[in-house]
């Protein structure tokens, strides 16, 4: 992996050589963050900054920011659809003047155009789709991300036998959760960090919070990987590598996983996923192959097919022959924050003057279903951007609490990080004693949630214990006030929430 | 009892939690209301909330909206009896789906209940719901030895877990 071959790398142990190197991961919080770095490689402050502009004017480092993980700030997906030859350019130019579009590839096949879109909702990913495939005449393929490996690291200087590379895989993770200043906090660093010694201050004062209230939010979002990393970051597309193939097949269930960490510890695989499959493209499992010429990556996916023996499986290789489009996605910071507010909301006129309106409800309702940060103002960034008083968004909050629409509105304490357990029970309750059982059953203040369904098993609930160990004896208790026998079942695994695999790469 | 990941709770902890479980002040520093009402320095409440927040022990400090009341009234758990040496990478695909808000594997109970991989579809209507289903069932492609869709009727409890103390 070399970079721009006229750009001489700082000699390595050196302190230049340490800026780029160590702190593409650990790179320090504070609201001062180049004063600390400075007293760290023992140079002054004012040097520290002036050497960062000045990589940043070689591109050799892209930005000083975050890397998100993929669709923490929206759902994005990878999509392709088949087009006529006659209408690739112009079906290519529609995708393009989609803001959400951020790489669009002509590629070898029947299905010739891919491109990626991130949007700030489901519903508008899936308008968009929509527009695409109606534009094309044949519909979308959408290939979600169901499973990412990936090598955990910034990029090492001193090689690609770096010492220690750790791969890291996990089920691919829909939108973070975010409040509406952890986003606004998100949105202005995508395009990366001021390069001044208070580099926080700004945002701050934009967000009515203190500079360390802005460190302590970014320090949250890494804890929770919303932020993968953050610190300087170092292009590393090698200039030469031209030739750059999306490998695909089709591998049996069984096989998927073994193969696709094999397959990521290849040097020359760059992106190693599952995807979707649909009947018009029945492949799941990615490579992306970057090489210097046709020939080398064909040789490469050789080398592939025998090391593994993938002879038996359905293999397309798929070469790009056009880039109509390539950038980072900047979805976030192209947009005015009412762009995420559905379109009624947004295009109501009177949705900053009339406090009272539908579309401010469902404006919040929406934004505040997303989280607050703890900060001590929480409701000035979102009052602000609707023009009402905090004390307005709470008299309305208040308001829609009492009518029902919102149940409850505080921390939603997750119990099992506290030491506590759920279980689901289902229950037979007999139609003639129905009210009495609703009511047995839901003065137990373990049971969290209750609904009726439409099975022989009608009595749904949610039961929670802390401390875990207490599961039994509750299960217990309601079978004896009931005298009806609940069925417990625990989750064994959840397929939703945050669940990665560590694999060490030794 | 001796689990590694276990939490421990000390007794400011468990104020916090029984104080802010039903809701927080909606007030526009919730945070100090919060405080004064536990004789606290608001920094100390800010301190624990911030740190269950990046441990994940608080989800998100949100609201709770009422699905039904939203209209969305077809809220179907789709349950499936798919072999269990698949289950986890089916699981995982059908997890991956944008509408399933969540998805679990659960024990079966023989002779009752035979399903063991459940997925959460929440929509609209009934149609848009059962659309859905036929989307994780192409996705399951195959697999499903017999499957069903248990629409709710009526939300009897909704109140989160509340943490009972003795004394």
């Amino acid at each position: 992996m070399e970079i721009q071959r006229e750009f001489s790398w700082p000699q390595r142990g050196t302190p230049q050589w340490r800026l780029l190197n160590d702190f593409q991961r650990e790179f320090p919080l504070s609201v001062t963050p180049f004063f600390d770095l400075g007293r760290e490689l023992h140079l002054p402050e004012a040097q520290i900054i002036s050497q960062l502009k000045e990589w940043s004017e070689q591109g050799v480092v892209t930005r000083l920011g975050a890397v998100f993980r993929p669709q923490a700030l929206g759902p994005s997906t990878l999509a392709a659809v088949r087009v006529s030859p006659a209408q690739v350019e112009k079906v290519a130019g529609f995708i393009n003047s989609f803001e959400e579009v951020n790489h669009n590839y002509e590629r070898e096949g029947e299905l010739n155009l891919w491109f990626v879109v991130t949007a700030p909702s489901e519903a508008r990913l899936q308008e968009i789709l929509l527009a695409i495939g109606e534009r094309a005449g044949n519909p979308v393929v959408d290939c979600r991300l169901v499973y990412e490996y990936r090598i955990d690291l910034g990029f090492d200087l001193s090689g690609p036998a770096g010492e220690s590379v750790t791969f890291v895989e996990g089920v691919a993770q829909g939108p973070a959760e975010l409040s509406a200043v952890e986003r606004a906090l998100c949105e202005r660093l995508e395009p990366g960090l001021p390069l001044n010694s208070r580099p926080f201050d700004r945002w701050a004062d934009e967000l009515g919070i203190t500079a360390e209230e802005v460190s302590v939010i970014l320090q949250g979002l890494l804890t929770r990987g919303v932020i993968r990393r953050m610190g300087v970051i170092v292009r590393h597309r090698p200039l030469g590598y031209q030739a750059n193939a999306m490998v695909v097949w089709q591998c049996p269930l069984a096989r998927t996983r073994e193969l696709g960490r094999a397959l990521a510890r290849q040097p020359f695989v760059t992106l190693c996923y599952e995807r979707q499959t649909s009947p018009e493209w029945p492949y799941n499992l990615y490579c992306m192959i970057h090489g210097r010429s046709r020939s080398e990556v064909l040789l490469q996916v050789e080398s592939l097919v025998s090391e593994f023996n993938l002879t038996g499986l359905s293999q397309r290789v798929l070469f790009s022959t056009r880039a109509f489009k390539q950038r980072g996605s900047r979805y976030l910071a192209t947009r005015p924050p009412s762009a995420e507010m559905p379109a009624s909301a947004a295009s109501a006129p009177q949705a900053t003057t009339s406090p009272d309106s539908k579309a401010v409800d469902t404006v919040l309702i929406q934004e505040l279903q997303k989280g607050l940060a703890v900060i001590d103002r929480p409701f000035f960034d979102l009052a602000t951007r609707l023009g009402m008083t905090e004390e307005a968004v709470c008299q309305r909050l208040t308001e829609l609490r009492a009518e029902g629409l919102l149940t409850r509105f505080g921390p939603m304490y997750n119990i099992e990080k506290l030491g506590g357990t759920f279980s689901l029970l289902a229950m037979e309750v007999p139609r003639d004693r129905w009210e009495e059982v609703v009511d047995l059953v839901n003065r137990f203040p373990e049971v969290a949630h209750n609904y009726e369904r439409e099975h022989r098993l009608n009595m749904w609930m949610v039961v929670a214990a802390l401390p875990a160990s207490q599961l039994a004896e509750v299960l217990n208790k309601i079978e004896q006030a009931t005298g009806l026998k609940p069925y417990s079942m625990p989750k064994l695994k959840e397929f939703y929430l945050n669940l990665q695999l560590e694999v060490s790469g030794d | 009892m001796t689990d590694p990941t276990e939490v421990f709770l000390d007794d400011l902890d468990l104020r916090l939690i029984e104080a802010t479980q039903q809701g927080l002040p909606l007030v526009a520093k919730p945070y100090h209301a919060v405080a004064e009402q536990l004789g606290l320095p608001v920094e100390e409440v800010k301190v624990r909330l911030q740190r269950w927040l990046d441990s994940g022990a608080v989800r998100r400090i949100a609201a709770v909206p009422n699905h039904y009341r939203l209209g969305y009234r077809a809220n179907g758990m789709t349950v499936w009896d798919v072999p269990d040496e698949l289950a986890e990478e089916l699981g995982t695909r059908v997890g991956a789906l944008p509408f399933v808000s969540h998805c679990y594997l659960r024990p079966r109970h023989s002779g009752v209940w035979p399903y063991n991989l459940f997925a959460m579809v929440h929509a609209k209507t009934r149609d848009e719901a059962l659309a859905q289903v036929e989307e994780i069932r192409q996705v399951l492609a195959g697999h499903v030895r017999s499957s069903d869709v248990l629409f709710s009727r009526k939300i009897l409890k909704k109140t989160g877990f509340r943490l009972v103390r003795e004394g």
